[in-house]
């Protein structure tokens, strides 16, 4: 998934905002086996991530981490077909990813000075925005399978 | 005892692994320069970044690369030429009957493909396919045939790690190729911006910014962009020079690797950022 994100990805993005498909999966488990769990992959995938970049090393560790504890929130063992086949998925991953894009450059951007705006507007509800679109696919997916 | 601390661990275990991945990875972030820390990245830049190669020739597979990159390596080429004559050339204009400045350093270029790349505009990084084994250093400047887009900071045998422009630790000393004035540049988040020139120095919209000589990382006369407005700070005695870039990193797929063959006299004297790190 990290290679995915780094490979394929980064063909999507828009400017400098690209989705993040590793959210999607760390918000997907979250949502299915609960917020210990979530947190764990978010602070494991990011770790993987950040090898596989060659950025800041425990930047994406620490986003990420925080992304899976947040979407961990959301887990309702009665409610696992709601979450993941409904529109309130795409607000989760949304939430998760604009968490994590923030933290990520908050702690990528210590030479410089950012407006808490520009982190939260531009550089997180942006790319938050573009990820929750892209986990469309999985709520129609879980929605037919649902029916099915 | 133990029956208060299961308690505990069960009731809040979620917030005991939060914080201990949160305390891991801050001391991670804290040792970032730590010799070990950076064995650690550039062993799993070896190996990982031949996986991220794999999918990504997967996925290039229809285009006619090995054409396609020794065409860009003619244009850098070209580039780097013409950017070396140009700058003779205003020399001679200005210094007529006074000698060149012998230039000592000599440059080979290694076309690299693009493994992977993190898109961000604070952390901008990409993984070439070239490495030591290709005689490829920390510190060499990373260009295309338009102008610099990075500067290496990690060698693995078959891979290298490239800091781009567009990222807050990249700083390069500059100048305006018409009219010689240095400055720092750097990147802010956005833009390219050479911070704090005095108002009274002569830059204008549309003039040229190459390295200047003062960099003691990257060789001279490479060009990074072109003036496209100046903001005056509120004291208004200085202002800050926005550049816009000849390269956008965005949707390259090879670059270019300048192998700087530095004279070592000069070298051993100069102040070198990157190895003092």
């Amino acid at each position: 998934m990290a290679i995915l994100q780094l490979t394929i990805i980064p063909m999507l993005a828009i400017g400098s905002i690209t989705p993040d498909v590793i959210i999607i999966l760390i918000v997907a488990f979250a949502l299915v086996h609960g917020q210990l769990y979530g947190t764990i992959l978010g602070g494991v995938l990011g770790f993987l991530f950040d090898l596989l970049s060659g950025g800041v090393l425990g930047s994406a560790m620490f986003s990420k981490t925080v992304a899976g504890f947040i979407a961990g929130y959301f887990y309702n063992e009665n409610k696992i077909e709601f979450n993941t086949a409904t529109l309130f998925f795409l607000l989760i991953v949304f939430i998760s990813s604009t968490i994590n894009s923030f933290f990520f450059l908050l702690l990528t951007s210590s030479e410089i000075k950012l407006t808490v705006s520009y982190l939260v507007l531009e550089q997180g509800i942006l790319p938050g925005f573009y990820t929750a679109l892209l986990s469309l696919p999985i709520v129609i997916y879980n929605q037919r399978r649902k029916i099915l | 005892m133990p029956r208060f601390i299961k308690i505990f661990l069960d009731r809040f275990k979620e917030y005991i692994v939060l914080i201990l991945f949160l305390i891991a990875s801050l001391s991670l972030i804290s040792l970032n320069e730590n010799p070990k820390v950076k064995n650690l990245r550039v062993f799993s830049l070896g190996i990982f970044a031949s996986l991220n190669s794999f999918i990504s020739n997967t996925y290039d597979a229809t285009s006619n690369n090995n054409y396609v990159q020794q065409l860009e390596k003619r244009n850098a080429e070209l580039m780097l030429q013409v950017n070396k004559l140009r700058k003779y050339g205003l020399e001679h204009e200005r210094l007529n009957k006074i000698f060149e400045f012998v230039n000592t350093r000599k440059s080979d270029l290694v076309v690299a493909r693009i493994v992977s790349r993190l898109v961000s505009k604070i952390s901008g990084y990409f993984i070439i396919s070239k490495g030591s084994k290709e005689g490829i250093e920390k510190g060499m400047p990373v260009v295309t045939d338009q102008g610099l887009v990075g500067l290496v900071i990690d060698v693995a045998n078959d891979y290298s790690s490239v800091r781009t422009y567009e990222n807050s630790l990249f700083k390069v000393a500059v100048k305006n190729e018409r009219s010689n004035v240095n400055g720092i540049l750097n990147w802010n988040g956005r833009k390219l911006v050479i911070s704090n020139v005095p108002t009274t120095e002569d830059m204008e919209v549309g003039d040229k910014i190459i390295v200047s000589e003062l960099s003691s990382i990257i060789p001279p006369a490479i060009p990074i962009g072109k003036i496209v407005d100046k903001e005056s700070t509120i004291s208004g005695i200085l202002s800050n020079i926005i550049v816009e870039p000849y390269t956008k990193i965005n949707n390259l797929k090879t670059v270019i690797v300048v192998k700087t063959i530095r004279n070592l006299q000069l070298d051993s004297l100069e102040l070198n950022l990157i190895r003092r790190n």
